[in-house]
């Protein structure tokens, strides 16, 4: 395998994927600690002009560093990172959080599988949503899609399997659970995830400057809004008159 | 401005260049041309950037009227191009006058086919790209493929009479069409070790069928299964590249193209060297490929080595002036109908 293992010090390994990335592994777990590495690492990264680096792409515990083989060999790329190591790096979370609050119709037509999951935890349909909404979640990262965020931290008590069968097709706004995480949908797409609510935020609208809402280690929390809530905001949506609450907290 | 005009929009014909470098961290797909050697050359046989937008068509090709003098060039798999009812070569330019319509047929071999024009395309960018992405609904032509009626801005320069036309040099035209089984070259990894030796083996050494799904985003193929190691478990999502062949738990391999989605999770047993992709993207529903594994120093020095043959001087041929005259009777007579005008 085409590894460059590091000292001890740092446990960053490297890998080459292809011709034209290496990705710098990190870990091997998802954790806070792991996100506030990765973030840290990742903003270092993104603020240099390395040569030859077209892109450099975060996930939960790895960052993918794109190069373009005309300009650059791994070698060379390993030689530049590979000064990052040991070296203290400004801690992100040192910086004020993002928190966005996301209203959501839970249940009902926008949310065919809130039941089901209910069910399987032997709880009510309000129970299940008292739980979900009641805390942040973090989003590790974006990604797969325009704006989809990585949310992580479902709280254990509503962990369920995907559906059997896929669903064809979920709309733009859809709010659903699998495994250990929680999502939103900028696109229309089809998903094997559970689907508990809608909301009537666009997380990619195409008419903005800037379409994609989330960023990456953004504390995500979503509230209940009635029937008539969700068509009211809808419209401002719209109009591009709603603005989604933002709050900016120092966190420790 | 002046408009080139879609009669027929063909199969599925976009709008690609380089692709959308630099957003994948908000989710974007990177897109872009499927073969990009294809694209370079077509632009570069019209004096454009290598990386400027062209229309990339699948199988069947585009019927379109040219709105003003101006160079083009059709490259890739061969559809068969008629200029004004009269064939022309494939990796050729040619001069085009206001109301010449070129069409093109369904390719024979090979599946996706560029047509550039000098200048390239007065099409707004997004994020840096004016590439179409169909998925995302972005970029030119509002994220569609062209429309009987589509009309593509064109800035259109000033070409002189006695402009040459060029072509690339015969034995640097890929060959599309294969007898037995395209050798598909590629670099072991990242994650060989979720498999055990038996899989790894198995990928090496079978033939795998590019089966009919296949689209901007990916190529599933058809064969025999690759195992997994079992104590390997699940991979923690993570970013992928244009090129990665993925092994989703039923053991039929995937190869992510130029749309694929930015992240995914499902282990990748190698990656297609950047040199082969082209070969990938004109791979056609049932074609055979097999898998041969070399080094990253020799990927780059593959990619490398075609790069300056393209870029070599003697890589594009000037087409001498009694071939000139062969080529485009029309233009001659029109030119020669000016003067006299002109004269008279």
């Amino acid at each position: 395998m085409s590894k460059n293992q590091k000292g001890q010090h740092c446990e960053i390994s490297y890998i080459n994927a292809g011709d034209s990335c290496v990705i710098m592994m990190l870990g091997n777990e998802i954790s806070r600690e792991m996100h506030q590495r990765v973030k840290s690492l990742y903003l270092y990264l993104n603020s240099h002009q390395i040569p030859g680096v077209v892109e450099v792409v975060p996930a939960y515990r790895s960052i993918s560093v794109y190069y373009n083989p005309f300009e650059a060999s791994p070698n060379k790329i390993f030689e530049w990172l590979q000064q990052t190591d040991g070296m203290v790096l400004p801690n992100a979370s040192e910086n004020s959080v993002r928190r966005l609050y996301i209203p959501v119709c839970f249940g009902g037509e926008f949310g065919p599988d809130l039941q089901r999951v209910a069910e399987y935890h032997n709880l009510s349909e309000k129970e299940v949503v008292d739980i979900f909404q009641a805390q942040y979640y973090l989003n590790y990262f974006v990604g797969f899609m325009p704006g989809k965020p990585y949310l992580g931290g479902l709280p254990e008590i509503l962990e369920t399997p995907r559906l059997d069968v896929p669903r064809f097709k979920l709309p733009s706004g859809t709010v659903v659970i699998y495994s250990k995480q929680a999502a939103i949908f900028g696109i229309e797409q089809p998903s094997g995830a559970n689907c508990i609510g809608r909301s009537p935020i666009l997380i990619y609208d195409i008419r903005k400057e800037d379409p994609t809402l989330f960023q990456m280690g953004d504390m995500v929390r979503f509230f209940p809004i009635s029937q008539e809530e969700f068509l009211e905001i809808s419209a401002q949506v719209e109009a591009m008159e709603y603005h989604v609450r933002t709050e900016y907290v120092k966190e420790r | 401005m002046y408009n080139i005009i879609v009669h027929d929009p063909g199969l599925q014909s976009t709008i690609q260049d380089f692709g959308r470098w630099g957003y994948q961290s908000k989710g974007y797909s990177v897109g872009g041309a499927m073969d990009q050697f294809a694209l370079k050359t077509a632009n570069i046989l019209v004096g454009n950037d290598p990386g400027e937008a062209c229309i990339e068509m699948t199988l069947k090709g585009v019927e379109v009227t040219f709105p003003c003098r101006t160079v083009i060039a059709v490259t890739g798999a061969d559809m068969q191009p008629i200029l004004n009812g009269k064939p022309i070569e494939m990796w050729a330019s040619y001069l085009v006058k206001p109301g010449d319509v070129l069409s093109l047929g369904i390719a024979s071999v090979g599946l996706r086919t560029y047509l550039s024009v000098k200048g390239g395309f007065a099409l707004k960018s997004f994020l840096g790209s004016k590439s179409t992405s169909l998925q995302e609904k972005t970029g030119s032509n509002e994220g569609k493929t062209l429309q009987k009626g589509s009309s593509i801005p064109v800035s259109c320069s000033n070409i002189s009479d006695d402009y040459v036309p060029k072509k690339l040099k015969a034995d640097l035209i890929p060959a599309y069409y294969y007898e037995n089984c395209k050798e598909i070259r590629v670099i072991e990894g990242p994650f060989e070790d979720y498999f055990t030796q038996k899989g790894i083996q198995t990928f090496y050494e079978s033939e795998y069928i590019v089966g009919n799904d296949i689209n901007r985003v990916g190529y599933r193929l058809e064969g025999s299964p690759i195992e997994h190691k079992k104590e390997a478990g699940q991979m923690i999502s993570l970013s992928m590249t244009t090129g990665s062949i993925q092994v989703p738990g039923g053991g039929l391999p995937i190869i992510l193209c130029v749309e694929r989605r930015t992240h995914g999770g499902y282990p990748v047993i190698a990656t297609v060297a950047s040199v082969d992709m082209s070969k990938i993207a004109q791979c056609r529903a049932g074609d055979k490929i097999r898998f041969v594994k070399i080094s990253i120093e020799e990927a780059h020095r593959l990619l490398q080595e075609r790069e300056s043959l393209l870029h070599n001087e003697s890589a594009m041929k000037t087409v001498d002036l009694v071939e000139v005259l062969m080529r485009l009777p029309d233009m001659v007579e029109d030119y020669y109908i000016q003067l006299y005008d002109e004269f008279f």
